[in-house]
């Protein structure tokens, strides 16, 4: 048997997605996943407030930033160093600590780091643009009963 | 899916307004309707199936907190795709491996293997998914644009797929034409 690949696009196009679908299928349930995280999406969350102002570290440049947030769980120190591109690297302190997930909300992008024991995480390099930090209720043995998110902080 | 709304016009494009105003029956078919374009970008990209897993899902929650932001219904694939590819490089390169050679081997699925009628059709499956993977990033994305989405606005794709405003037609008839050409010169498309 030999048969030419469908002349017609929206044949070829039928057939590709039949063979792909077939040969690597969409995990079963997935969508229903999206929609159970669409219905969690912050519903559970609470807002850290700022709670001191940037204060610039005794040796750092004039441009550093280190800013306090504060919710009724968790702590967030975050120090905001410019890179001079644009970006800023940035060091993070959770109290209490622990291992947490940190999520990096970027204008179209989420970046997840994990703390370590003592409640540390860094990120080498945060493009320029609008940051919330949220500190995710995920996973076991972590101290968290709602997810912690920081309002908007622009770099 | 093929569903067709009143005025000829696919009918995602006009589910897009009412998920914005927070209808939540309109957003929910959209999530059926494009999680296989999502999932088979991320996958198209090199990503593992877990990954992928986990792509989908915030590609997702990015595009609904910012659902509001989108001023064209018949953008959201291109949207859909620009943001699945960034959040995919964000995991490669977390994952230490900058690759955007995906393997163009495909999963085993030894469920099959046991009838040798299915086997052959997997046969045929694999000759596809391996010419799909063959191709330039550019036209892997435009073939499934074409394979997954019901009637999209090409023009609105240029963005997406870092092409010349006013090329994207061309190219994808560029595109399958090579996938085509791909298909008759593997010698396993025409002996199954």
């Amino acid at each position: 048997m030999t048969a030419p690949p469908p002349v017609d696009d929206q044949e070829l196009a039928a057939a590709v997605r039949t063979a792909l679908d077939r040969a690597d299928p969409v995990p079963i349930g997935l969508d229903d996943r999206v929609r159970f995280a669409i219905d969690l999406r912050d519903a559970e969350s609470e807002l850290a407030g700022l709670t001191e102002a940037p204060a610039a570290a005794a040796r750092a440049t004039e441009l550093t930033r280190t800013i306090t947030f504060e919710s009724a769980s968790l702590t967030i120190t975050v120090t905001l160093t410019p890179l001079g591109d644009g970006g800023h690297r940035l060091d993070g302190w959770l109290l209490p600590g622990g291992r947490l997930t940190v999520e990096l909300r970027l204008p179209a992008e989420r970046w997840r780091v994990t703390s370590d024991d003592t409640g540390r995480f860094s990120v080498d390099r945060v493009p320029a643009g609008r940051l919330r930090l949220a500190v995710l209720s995920v996973g076991d043995d972590q101290p968290l009963t709602r997810t912690v998110i920081t309002p908007p902080l622009e770099l | 899916m093929v569903v067709s709304g009143a005025d000829g016009t696919p009918r995602w494009v006009g589910l897009v307004r009412p998920a914005q105003a927070g209808d939540r029956a309109a957003l929910d078919v959209l999530v059926r309707e494009f999680t296989p374009l999502i999932w088979r970008t991320a996958r198209a990209q090199g990503l593992s199936t877990p990954d992928a897993e986990d792509v989908v899902q915030t590609v997702w929650l990015i595009v609904v907190d910012d659902l509001a932001r989108l001023r064209d219904p018949q953008s959201l694939p291109a949207w859909l795709i620009t943001v699945t590819r960034r959040q995919a490089r964000h995991v490669l390169r977390a994952r230490g491996r900058e690759t955007l050679h995906p393997s163009t081997e495909l999963p085993d699925r030894p469920d099959r293997t046991d009838l040798a009628e299915a086997a052959a059709v997997a046969d045929r499956d694999r000759v596809l998914w391996r010419a799909v993977h063959r191709l330039p990033e550019r036209c892997q994305l435009l073939v499934l644009v074409v394979a997954y989405v019901d009637r999209p606005d090409y023009a609105r794709l240029a963005d997406a797929l870092a092409a010349p405003h006013g090329s994207v037609g061309p190219t994808r008839r560029r595109c399958l034409d090579k996938l085509r050409a791909l298909l008759r010169d593997d010698p396993a498309w025409s002996t199954p």
